[in-house]
């Protein structure tokens, strides 16, 4: 390659830098090294039909024609799997909510509750989302996520002017629900099984699924004891009472908590035998929802206990509003930001020991 | 599957190669009736590898470039084998009717 004009690898330097920067971070060196083993000697230009070809392939991938190759391919497998595990998670806890809730009141007095609608639509979206999220539907499986998602907006919206504190309080969830349906939307044709392997994600969905149905278990084995004046109340095997009316509280004794724990670390486990840059991935991704679940009750601690007492209550001022936006999102960023550094700079060093191997090998051959 | 992955995917069954030995193995491939494009190819390669069907066999430094040999996956030579007996029904279908195919008087060219 030493006969070359260096000229000639300057014109392919120009068009390979057509194509998307993540594309030529993976295949430029590679794509040079072909361009120039297949020139001529003393070739000055690229040919045409080289050229055209690098020109359309380039063109191609920046309109997001497939093979749009990058070292972030990993984004899109972990895309599909925080987006099922999300779905996962709003759907257990509805269905956890509603299982102990509904049969909860049965226990006490006989009667099914009615649920209201935006459950029921809530619940149909996260199933629809869940389903289709482990198929090539990707606009349905996203369909569903944003359908349920929006809904769990709108709930808080509604209730916001006289209910302020229990939007921070769910924002956490908010943030992960908005998440999820962006990541089902952008995750392209990865499936989260590709990125679990398929027993890990059937055992996954297991878990979950026994997720859903603890709180009915511990419900229906809840021991209610009535009182002579009318009152009544409902315990939970190992768990608190519940007095008077349930409140909206879940019925939660060992039988949801031991195995709902156990069931926890096994999808923990499950998530964690991903290949490590998907496993960096979802830290990134999950980071700014778990964020929020920690630093928001004690950074909004008196909001949370004092706008109630106020009648009508205390709204958010916008300085946090602003906070609550821009935090999970300038973490997000952060957090990808930071993988693709690490990530470089894995590259770069082993590159570099390569290199130096590769050196030492013809140093010993020479010597030799 | 489109006839570039093909003959990249048949290319490769022999023993991992590099982009280059690539292009001429497929030229080779198709007696000289394809010759492959790198943008083309680079585009193809990283698809399959999105796939599962090849993967990356080695890194070397070459003139102080990296080089990348890929190799088929246990995926791709399964995708490979059934594109293979596909093709070969169709190319089958095809030829047993020009068999029996002879051009009627005033619809053909003389």
């Amino acid at each position: 390659m030493t006969g070359h004009d260096p000229r000639l690898e300057r014109r392919y330097e120009r068009l390979l830098a057509l194509f998307p920067v993540a594309h030529r971070r993976e295949y430029e060196d590679e794509m040079m090294g072909v361009l120039m083993a297949g020139s001529a000697p003393q070739q000055r230009y690229p040919g045409l039909r080289e050229t055209a070809n690098l020109v359309r392939c380039a063109v191609w991938l920046r309109v997001g024609g497939r093979g749009a190759g990058s070292t972030d391919r990993h984004w899109a497998p972990a895309a599909a799997v925080f987006g099922l595990v999300v779905c996962f998670m709003l759907l257990t806890y509805r269905l956890g909510v509603v299982g102990a809730e509904v049969l909860g009141g049965w226990r006490v007095d006989g009667r099914l509750l009615i649920l209201p609608g935006q459950w029921w639509f809530a619940m149909a979206g996260w199933t629809v989302a869940v389903a289709f999220a482990f198929t090539r539907f990707r606009l349905v499986a996203a369909a569903g996520a944003w359908a349920a998602g929006l809904s769990e907006v709108a709930v808080e919206v509604v209730d916001y002017p006289t209910w302020p504190s229990h939007l921070v309080e769910v924002w956490w969830m908010l943030v992960l629900s908005g998440g999820a349906a962006l990541a089902l939307t952008a995750r392209g044709r990865a499936r989260p099984q590709g990125a679990l392997g398929v027993r890990r994600a059937v055992v996954m969905s297991s878990a979950f699924a026994v997720l859903a149905i603890l709180p009915s278990v511990d419900a229906m084995l809840a021991v209610v004891t009535r009182f002579g004046d009318g009152g009544y109340s409902i315990g939970a095997l190992g768990g608190y009472n519940a007095p008077g009316w349930l409140g909206g509280h879940h019925v939660s004794g060992v039988i949801t908590l031991v195995p709902g724990m156990i069931c926890a670390l096994v999808i923990l486990y499950c998530l964690l035998r991903a290949s490590a840059p998907v496993c960096r991935r979802l830290v990134a991704m999950f980071a700014p929802a778990l964020a929020l679940y920690v630093v928001v009750p004690p950074v909004f601690n008196g909001f949370l206990v004092s706008t109630q007492r106020f009648d009508p209550p205390v709204l958010l001022v916008p300085g946090q509003w602003v906070f609550l936006i821009a935090f999970p999102l300038a973490l997000f960023i952060a957090g990808a930001l930071l993988v693709a550094r690490g990530e470089r700079h894995a590259y770069l060093i082993e590159l570099g020991r390569t290199a130096e191997r590769e050196a030492r090998l013809k140093q010993a051959a020479a010597t030799s | 599957m489109g006839e570039p992955a093909f003959l990249i995917l048949t290319a490769l069954v022999a023993e991992p190669k590099h982009g280059y030995a690539v292009i001429e193995d497929v030229l080779d491939i198709s007696g000289g009736q394809v010759r492959l494009h790198t943008g083309t190819l680079y585009s193809v390669l990283d698809r399959l590898r999105e796939g599962g069907l090849i993967e990356v066999d080695r890194e070397e430094i070459v003139a102080s470039r990296l080089r990348r040999y890929y190799r088929l996956t246990g995926v791709g030579q399964e995708r490979l084998a059934a594109e293979t007996v596909r093709l070969r029904r169709n190319a089958d279908a095809a030829a047993a009717r020009l068999s029996g195919f002879s051009l009627r008087p005033g619809t053909g060219v003389a």
